[in-house]
């Protein structure tokens, strides 16, 4: 399954004085089984292009294609699509409001008319994704932490069995620990469950450990479009856009600037550790 | 003088939530036995992971909640005496996670003048103050804007000129920058910074973000209700592991010299900035 975006272009309010265009010609391919990271400043256009995506909102000019289907050809289509694309907003768990976890996740199979055995498949599978045990199906949802909450509100996207998950600043608010476990999740979803996954942060690191292709947005365009190595080696460029690259590529691009051979390709904490290590222990056994 | 001190502070409270069997009833100590005193004119960051009780810690220096048991007193004032509540709140002003959730106005001066206007404060008072704030935060241009049109960086600046419309002592900020980019983060930081130094305010920053703890004068991580770490960032977060242990992280820098020491590459244990992980770099290269 893949998703063509065509020269989307998204103007609010046209023709007033609030006219703005949120997104400018945006064409971009996503293939099956892709882990994008789409990142931009607030205001960039990110979240207006997801919104298109699970057909929330229309574009103005230029399409969306879903396997080469029109995804905002008509009523139907849309429905059918928002099953497909699932997207779990930012601080989703301000929509729980069911009784207890099971509940909640269980309603939105519920409302696609599936069968109790199919709902309940859905439900446990999609609880177990996002690594929720069975002990806390009967507790209330708003009894759990900020990083169980949340991940029992994107559980309650996956229990739709969407094939493509979008997931808009998904560790936003949490602490290190819950950030680390939704982060985990995701990753789940993605390696075993082939998932394609859409991933928009502001957090460069998560970004970073996470995707194969990273896509910056800026002024409703798409600035970059490549490997986390590719664009994170144009640190001036991202901040200049109101962007950041990790704090590992910051040490690599001054330790470059000393005179040392750092080479292009580091950008988390595990890899810029085996590379200082092999520097210098190497120099060390040299002498 | 001290500017916030608390002494034994403990609070609890029953959390009710509803589950298939009905309610049940949960009895929670939030805070245990807390003991902290912040100067004036001290920049603290307090640490500690979702549910840990450092929130709640901020919400009785502000006097939105009482303690059980213990006190806390704001430049000797303690929360406890109602006929102090409004001193209390003019002296330690609070911003909030999310700027959408304490601007009230539909202009950015009126917003400022919200304070200052409950206070009884003359017109022409009200007047010089707002300036005065919106100077303070670099927002004067946008004096007469709806706050609705502004980016979250610069809300949580109005948010904050909102307080220093009402003169405050100390500034206690619960989680300011966790729904900003990168770019409104470093506003709302420089900002808070400034306040500090220029301005000389007692800044309580409460935050997920290390970057932004390892620029304060002390740190104080809180765990399970209970102060378990108070020290300056170089002694804090020279403690790696046992950060982690209270689900805290340590800045990127930090972890990879924390790393290459547990290989038995001799770098300092106290790492905080680039800079610092550079020089250090170059310097080990020299000596071997």
């Amino acid at each position: 399954m893949s998703i063509q975006i065509n020269h989307l272009t998204h103007i609010y309010n046209p023709d007033t004085a609030f006219q703005k265009v949120a997104l400018d010609d945006v064409t971009l391919e996503i293939t099956r089984g892709e882990f994008l990271g789409l990142i931009g400043h607030t205001g960039s256009g990110k979240s207006t292009l997801i919104q298109h995506l699970n057909g929330t909102i229309s574009p103005t000019k230029g399409e969306i294609l879903l396997d080469g289907e029109n995804i905002h050809q008509n009523k139907l289509k849309t429905k059918e699509v928002r099953r497909k694309i699932g997207l779990a907003f930012q601080y989703p768990e301000y929509q729980l409001f069911e009784i207890t976890v099971y509940q909640d996740v269980a309603f939105g199979p519920t409302n696609l008319g599936l069968s109790k055995e199919e709902i309940h498949e859905n439900v446990v599978s999609a609880l177990e994704m996002v690594g929720i045990g069975t002990e806390l199906y009967e507790k209330s949802p708003f009894a759990l932490s900020g990083g169980q909450k949340r991940r029992v509100a994107i559980a309650g996207v996956l229990a739709m069995n969407p094939e493509i998950l979008i997931l808009d600043e998904p560790t936003a608010g949490l602490d290190p620990k819950g950030r680390d476990e939704i982060l985990a999740a995701i990753k789940n979803l993605h390696k075993e469950r082939g998932l394609t996954v859409i991933l928009v942060s502001h957090s460069m690191e998560d970004v970073a450990k996470l995707v194969d292709r990273i896509v910056v947005m800026h002024s409703g365009q798409i600035a970059m479009s490549g490997t986390p190595k590719e664009v994170f080696s144009h640190v001036e460029e991202l901040e200049q856009m109101g962007l950041a690259a990790p704090q590992v590529s910051y040490v690599c691009k001054e330790l470059r600037r000393k005179g040392y051979a750092i080479p292009e390709d580091v950008y988390t904490v595990s890899e810029l550790k085996e590379m200082l290590l092999q520097m210098l222990q190497e120099k060390g056994v040299s002498q | 003088m001290n500017m916030v001190k608390s002494e034994h502070l403990t609070y609890e409270y029953t959390r009710i939530t509803e589950d298939a069997n009905g309610e049940v009833h949960e009895k929670i100590t939030a805070l245990s036995d807390v003991n902290i005193t912040i100067e004036q004119g001290e920049f603290v960051v307090v640490l500690g992971h979702n549910g840990s009780g450092k929130s709640t810690f901020a919400k009785h220096i502000n006097a939105l909640l009482e303690p059980t048991k213990g006190t806390l007193c704001v430049k000797d004032m303690d929360t406890r005496n109602g006929d102090l509540l409004w001193d209390i709140r003019q002296s330690a002003g609070m911003v909030f996670q999310n700027p959408d959730n304490q601007l009230v106005a539909t202009i950015v001066e009126e917003d400022i003048a919200f304070g200052p206007e409950n206070m009884g404060v003359e017109p022409s008072e009200i007047r010089k103050r707002v300036d005065e704030a919106l100077a303070t935060v670099r927002m004067e241009q946008y004096a007469t804007y709806s706050p609705s049109k502004l980016s979250g960086g610069q809300k949580q600046r109005i948010a904050i000129a909102g307080v220093l419309a009402m003169k405050p002592d100390c500034i206690v900020l619960d989680e300011p920058t966790a729904m900003l980019d990168p770019v409104g983060r470093k506003e709302v930081l420089e900002t808070i910074r400034r306040l500090n130094r220029e301005e000389g305010i007692t800044i309580i920053l409460i935050t997920h973000y290390m970057d932004e703890a390892v620029q304060a004068d002390r740190v104080y991580v809180i765990d399970d209700g209970k102060l378990v770490m108070e020290g300056v960032p170089k002694e804090i977060f020279s403690q790696v592991e046992r950060l982690q242990g209270y689900g805290l992280d340590v800045p990127q820098v930090t972890e990879v010299a924390y790393l290459l020491r547990k290989e038995g590459i001799d770098l300092p244990a106290d790492i905080l900035t680039i800079e610092e992980m550079v020089g250090a770099i170059c310097q080990y290269k020299s000596t071997i």
